[in-house]
């Protein structure tokens, strides 16, 4: 299913943090080709960890901007779920130490960042890694970027409930550049 | 201009020479009352760009793990920073050395550029200037994410200056008649602090934020960055 050579996750022993190395290419340009105006269909796990296989589809924009001198990106997620008006942010920061990513996200129900997904891209594959909390359970979530088409690249979302041997994927976003 | 082309009439008419000496003394009063005018008013950004003492710093409470409790004002509200939506121009007055006991200060401009996002309930700024002392006249940006959690009613805020690669922990706080706190533990050359944003948004065309430290868990501030914002129409 999904490319796992790009980011190892190796728990340093007795730690809790996860240790991930950047892909020896990892660069401050790797996301540019995110930049821009894009329709996104998802397709969304309905419930998670409970062994769901029904889906749900949507439609949404989405617009990424390079800022703080492109070594930084933002994106605007837009969308109707349910009715209301949906948007998110996601924030990108490159580390020109560590030369890792690390991703904020939060959405307009929330209004708050989420725990950052670190990692890099090697070659066209990029992941993303982060410990957090899914309903009460600890988690770790992993988010994929696949722009082997840079015109239709796609992200997608797993999670594992343990240390990473088994991931449940639980949302696909397929882009298309809107011209 | 009026006055001016008046006093060059003058030179060449010597009949009307005691005129003459009168609109010299007229200019002479408006120069002087012009300078004390613009001196009042550099004075003036000088004193918005100090601690206002009317401004009390509200006390820190920790819980039994050390953390800061914080607790929202009953007014606060996800629209507590629409005034800065927009376009400025920022006058900024910066300590040279922090938590050194330095009293020495450097004041630059930088633009900044305000949008809401999230439905209303965030916005974010990019802060521009070439000025920024030590950096050469290198381009310097900075981006402020602002966040207010409906759950509690408390704005997070997040600087992140270029190059950083990295979100530190947000100021947390909110708005009080007009003027906002922000709090976090941070450290400063390995030690502890105690970091303060606050707002002054009072005067809603000319807000001025500011930033304190503190070494003391907030028994004592020291200020060390003022600035105040001008709506760029």
């Amino acid at each position: 299913m999904a490319n796992e050579h790009a980011v190892k996750i190796v728990s340093a022993p007795g730690s809790q943090d996860l240790d991930i190395v950047p892909a020896p290419a990892s660069s401050n340009t790797d996301f540019n080709f995110l930049h821009g105006k894009w329709k996104i269909r998802n397709r969304k796990l309905k419930e998670r960890l409970k062994g769901s296989h029904e889906w749900i589809e949507f439609e949404a924009e989405q617009e990424c901007k390079s800022i703080l001198e492109n070594n930084a990106n933002i994106d605007f997620f837009r969308t109707t779920l349910n009715d209301l008006a949906f948007e998110a942010i996601a924030i990108r920061l490159f580390d020109p130490k560590t030369r890792l990513w690390t991703i904020y996200w939060a959405d307009s129900k929330a209004v708050v960042l989420d725990v950052g997904q670190v990692g890099s891209f090697d070659g066209s594959i990029g992941e993303f890694f982060a410990r957090d909390i899914w309903e009460g359970m600890p988690v770790i979530v992993k988010f994929h970027w696949d722009n082997t088409n840079t015109d239709e690249p796609v992200w997608s979302q797993a999670f594992s409930d343990d240390e990473g041997k088994t991931w449940e994927w639980n949302w696909y976003m397929y882009f298309e550049r809107e011209i | 201009m009026v006055i001016l082309s008046r006093i060059g009439y003058c030179r060449h008419t010597a009949f009307v020479h005691n005129r003459c000496m009168r609109w010299g003394a007229i200019l002479t009063i408006l120069m002087g009352a012009l300078t004390f005018t613009m001196v009042e008013n550099a004075a003036a950004q000088r004193n918005i760009l100090t601690p206002d003492p009317s401004l009390p710093i509200p006390k820190l409470t920790f819980d039994a793990n050390g953390e800061l409790v914080i607790t929202a004002s009953a007014t606060s509200s996800n629209g507590d920073f629409d005034f800065l939506e927009g376009k400025w121009r920022m006058h900024h007055r910066r300590l040279n050395k922090r938590l050194a006991g330095n009293n020495d200060w450097t004041e630059f401009d930088s633009t900044d550029a305000n949008h809401k996002m999230l439905a209303g309930k965030a916005n974010m700024d990019t802060l521009s200037t070439t000025e920024l002392p030590g950096q050469e006249g290198k381009l310097f940006e900075g981006v402020t994410f602002r966040l207010f959690d409906p759950k509690t009613r408390l704005w997070r805020l997040y600087w992140v200056p270029s190059n950083t690669g990295v979100l530190d922990p947000p100021v947390v706080g909110s708005f009080e008649n007009g003027v906002g706190h922000f709090f976090t533990k941070d450290t400063f050359n390995g030690k502890p602090i105690i970091m303060m944003f606050r707002w002054d948004a009072r005067d809603k065309d000319r807000p001025v934020w500011s930033q304190a430290f503190s070494p003391d868990d907030g028994k004592t501030w020291e200020w060390n960055w003022f600035n105040v914002s001008e709506r760029v129409k």
